[in-house]
């Protein structure tokens, strides 16, 4: 934040549209627009269908704000919705008959990284993020959560609908091939 | 890549920051180059990834306008909960198809043995 800038009233905003105020949920999707787009983006790897999932997970958050307590973070609960959405979303593409979301939305390899992953990927600015979202979603939404946003296991896998065992057996598959990914792609 | 290594690197990629390692697989660690540089590359992987957090890609264009209209359209329902995990649910339901089975099962069987 710049300096001199006014810091936004979170709080005051959330109980506002608890009340029924459009105008401030607005102003809480504004402030928050980019931190949900980019989780959903690191979920789902496709910035189209991230743009889909942010904009579904602040439907659903505006549907149960005056479910939402003071005692947990705004952003955090989003954050929890958004990771929610882009599930459902990953278990509806699976009944369409994809084997995963990857397998929808990951260009054929000779034909390259897409225009948009390539802007996403260097606003992020690193290597590092390409090797993140080589990953199948199931281990990279672990490895995003538990080593990007810090979660437990035990958040993960309520979120997830998966067993704190599985959660930790993810996390060490997904940093074992990032590691070998950030190998191979370093002896390029 | 000797067995020692694999069960180190197991160890290494499990641990989470402030875990400490058996003293056998530490002293392994002290004597094994190859370890000692997947431990400095897992340490610097990790760094890489917390550092990400603070970084955001910019949302489309329009994102807001997009949203606005949405929740405008749909007055939403002030009554309805926060979305619960969806894993209770499911084990609800196979919970209750399991009991389901196991009931029609055991009637099967009663009516088979029963003596005529």
């Amino acid at each position: 934040m710049a300096v001199g800038e006014v810091r936004p009233d979170v709080t005051g905003l959330v109980r506002e549209a608890q009340a029924g105020s459009t105008a401030a949920f607005s102003e809480l999707v504004r402030l928050h627009q980019d931190e949900v787009f980019t989780l959903a983006y690191r979920l789902t790897g496709d910035a189209f269908l991230a743009a889909d999932v942010a904009q579904d997970a602040f439907v659903r958050a505006w549907r149960a704000i005056a479910g939402f307590r003071a005692d947990a973070r705004f952003s955090t609960w989003l954050h929890r919705i958004t990771v929610n959405v882009a599930w459902t979303e990953r278990s509806r593409q699976r009944r369409r008959g994809a084997d995963s979301i990857d397998d929808l939305v990951h260009e054929p390899a000779a034909a390259g990284p897409s225009t948009e992953r390539l802007a996403v990927d260097a606003a992020f600015g690193s290597s590092l993020a390409s090797a993140l979202l080589s990953l199948p979603i199931a281990l990279r939404s672990v490895v995003v959560l538990k080593d990007v946003y810090g979660w437990s296991h035990a958040e993960i896998a309520e979120d997830l609908a998966i067993t704190v065992t599985s959660s930790k057996v993810r996390l060490h598959r997904a940093r074992r091939l990032l590691r070998e990914r950030i190998d191979r792609e370093s002896l390029l | 890549m000797r067995a020692w290594c694999r069960i180190v690197g197991f160890g290494i990629d499990a641990a989470e920051p402030g875990d400490t390692l058996s003293p056998r697989l530490e002293r392994h660690i002290a004597a094994c180059l190859r370890c000692q540089a997947q431990r400095a590359r897992t340490r610097r992987t990790r760094r890489e990834l917390m550092a990400l957090s603070g970084s955001t890609a910019p949302a489309p264009s329009g994102f807001v306008t997009t949203v606005s209209a949405a929740i405008v359209e749909d007055p939403g329902d002030p009554a309805l909960p926060p979305p619960a995990p969806t894993h209770v649910g499911a084990v609800a339901v196979t919970g209750a198809a399991v009991l389901a089975a196991g009931g029609a099962a055991i009637a099967a069987w009663r009516l088979v043995r029963r003596p005529a």
